[in-house]
């Protein structure tokens, strides 16, 4: 797992609290509890703190999964000056 | 039309081929929902249910939702549609109270409410829509097979207009279940006045996230099928990109919805919001007051958009209503005048009618006004004392007749339209090994979300740290997740009466004070 990946998962876990068998990249908004509209936003915000990064609407809402999350990450990232 | 069943009927009739009620799934026309819905009917009928007879439906917002509650009012059955996230101790409480005799869910429905203990034994036969099987309870079936040994063909058991129609539970006044009975005569004398008050015609296309075992959002499926409208539907805002991508792809011209959820997307995704929404003529807003800035904010994001507020309750659905864009930003905090069937007055202190501009309980009466509570004529007769349903919320009506909401007498919290008893989220709260004593209060604004919150204060034992995610994790597991508190904050007593019962006024200054502190040290 990469370090992007493992941040994630710790995210994850801690803003939806989540047990670490729940976790898998293909979990998607609406297969916990937890993960409703409300925590979603919140993952999204916790997310690009940690991150130092902010996503533009019209991305944030084709972010669906974990999976999702990864690749967005990766891309914002690949867009910070200096990457 | 004299039943909901003429509504699926005379849909098929005059708007067959025209698109219905479409998921993320698909889609079904008018002919097809009600053949389907007419071949279940039969296959509920099979089982030896009688009119009159209760069968719950918890099942996500869906076509198979629709489909499942459609086939109850064609069977003659009395529909209970249940929340779809519905704990199995809560779910028994329904059905020890309900009686129903047949379940119809989905895989996901049966595993949680068959968890911990067989469901409910006065169930005779569950339906499982989704499923092959097999099951280990010889009470379930897959309704697939069941539809295959039914003929197609319309099936409609003639019901009276004053026969009831559904039992449509709400949380009671100690936080136990509550069946608001309705008559088909009293869903269709509210339907009659939304659907001329919209303004709704066979153009209009909706997309209801509006949980469809609630009055507000089966009644937009409703409003919609009587006019020859289309609706999407899905689950609340949990996937909002696809909400959102769906008011573009679906057309949308209606899009109801509560305070909270508007002001989610207006906060996080405004101009998505507005593209993907160019095409919406009306929203209807309601569970809670829409704060006039949002109202505001709303509008001037899609002029064009005519905001639209009601005053109802389960028992008394869309008793008031009001444009606000037609009305002005001076009507703003109102909720509108009585519909024409409605009789709405203000009981001051004496009991006795209140003048305009002085605050008392708004109380109602008219068809569309529900008959009492199911097997509870207790909360029947201290809801309906004298005929009139006393709402328990305060409020005035003004000079021109227009009512606004100033308050409420009861302890209920309000959720996004959820009501919550504080005393479900004590049950719970207070079993958590750490927790000497709870008390659970809504507070506005809590994380700058609009509407209530559920704030749990808890006094721990001696030798407990405070673990706030253990504690939501363990309230996760055991209830519905709008009653999880959003946050909870350790307090050295929780403020009582004489009598032990929990000062709430109190005990909501003081977790506020706590909260704007800062988060709870261990």
């Amino acid at each position: 797992m990469s370090d992007v990946d493992q941040k994630l998962k710790c995210i994850v876990l801690e803003t939806l609290k989540i047990k670490e068998a729940d976790y898998h990249e293909d979990l998607t908004a609406g297969d916990l509890p937890a993960w409703d509209s409300l925590g979603h936003v919140n993952l999204l915000m916790a997310v690009e703190r940690e991150f130092d990064v902010a996503f533009e609407v019209t991305d944030a809402i084709d972010i669906e999964s974990v999976s999702d999350l990864q690749e967005m990450v990766k891309k914002y990232l690949a867009l910070k000056p200096g990457a | 039309m004299t039943t909901l069943a003429d509504i699926l009927l005379k849909g098929a009739e005059r708007f067959g081929p025209r698109e219905a009620v479409a998921d993320p799934g698909g889609t079904v026309t008018y002919a097809e929902l009600a053949a389907g819905a007419g071949r279940l009917a039969r296959a509920l009928r099979a089982t030896g249910a009688r009119p009159g007879d209760r069968s719950a439906v918890v099942l996500p917002n869906s076509i198979a939702f629709v489909r499942a509650h459609f086939a109850n009012l064609l069977a003659g059955l009395v529909s209970v549609p249940c929340d779809a996230s519905v704990t199995a101790e809560s779910f028994a409480a329904l059905a020890a109270q309900a009686c129903p005799r047949i379940l119809l869910t989905d895989e996901a429905g049966l595993k949680r409410l068959a968890a911990a203990a067989p469901i409910a034994a006065a169930i005779e036969k569950i339906f499982v829509i989704d499923g092959a099987g097999p099951w280990s309870d010889p009470r379930v079936g897959s309704a697939a097979a069941a539809l295959a040994a039914e003929p197609d063909g319309v099936f409609c058991e003639q019901r009276a207009p004053g026969d009831l129609a559904a039992l449509m539970y709400t949380t009671g006044a100690t936080g136990g279940p509550k069946g608001v009975m309705l008559t088909h005569e009293n869903v269709l004398a509210a339907l009659r006045s939304i659907v001329e008050f919209v303004r709704y015609t066979p153009d209009d296309r909706e997309v209801v996230i509006l949980p469809l075992s609630h009055n507000f959002g089966l009644g937009h499926v409703y409003c919609n099928l009587m006019s020859g409208g289309a609706v999407y539907t899905e689950n609340g805002l949990v996937r909002v990109g696809r909400v959102l991508k769906a008011l573009e792809s679906f057309r949308a011209t209606g899009f109801p919805g509560t305070p909270m959820g508007f002001g989610m997307l207006l906060d996080q995704y405004g101009p998505v919001l507005a593209s993907k929404g160019a095409k919406l003529r009306f929203c209807v807003v309601n569970s809670a007051p829409l704060p006039p800035e949002r109202t505001a904010q709303l509008q001037t994001l899609l002029p064009r958009l005519d905001i639209m507020v009601y005053y109802g309750l389960t028992e008394a659905s869309r008793s008031a209503f009001i444009s606000l864009t037609r009305s002005g930003p001076d009507h703003y905090r109102a909720v509108g005048k009585p519909l024409p069937h409605v009789e709405l007055e203000i009981r001051g202190s004496s009991g006795g009618r209140a003048p305009a501009g002085e605050t008392g309980e708004v109380v109602v009466r008219g068809p569309a006004v529900a008959r009492g509570y199911w097997a509870d004529e207790a909360q029947t007769a201290a809801a309906f004392p004298d005929g009139w349903l006393h709402t328990g919320d305060l409020g005035h009506l003004d000079a021109s007749g227009c009512l606004w909401i100033t308050g409420r007498l009861k302890d209920l919290i309000n959720v996004g339209g959820y009501k919550v008893h504080p005393g479900e989220v004590e049950k719970v709260v207070g079993t958590f090994p750490a927790v000497h004593d709870t008390g659970a209060v809504g507070l506005e604004g809590l994380g700058g979300l609009t509407g209530e919150a559920i704030v749990a204060a808890v006094v721990l034992r001696p030798g407990h740290g405070f673990d706030e995610a253990g504690l939501q994790r363990f309230c996760l597991e055991r209830l519905e997740k709008f009653k999880v508190p959003a946050r909870f904050v350790a307090v050295a007593e929780i403020p009582r009466s004489d009598t032990g019962k929990v000062k709430r006024a109190d005990l909501a200054r003081l977790v506020a004070v706590q909260l704007a502190a800062g988060p709870a040290k261990n």
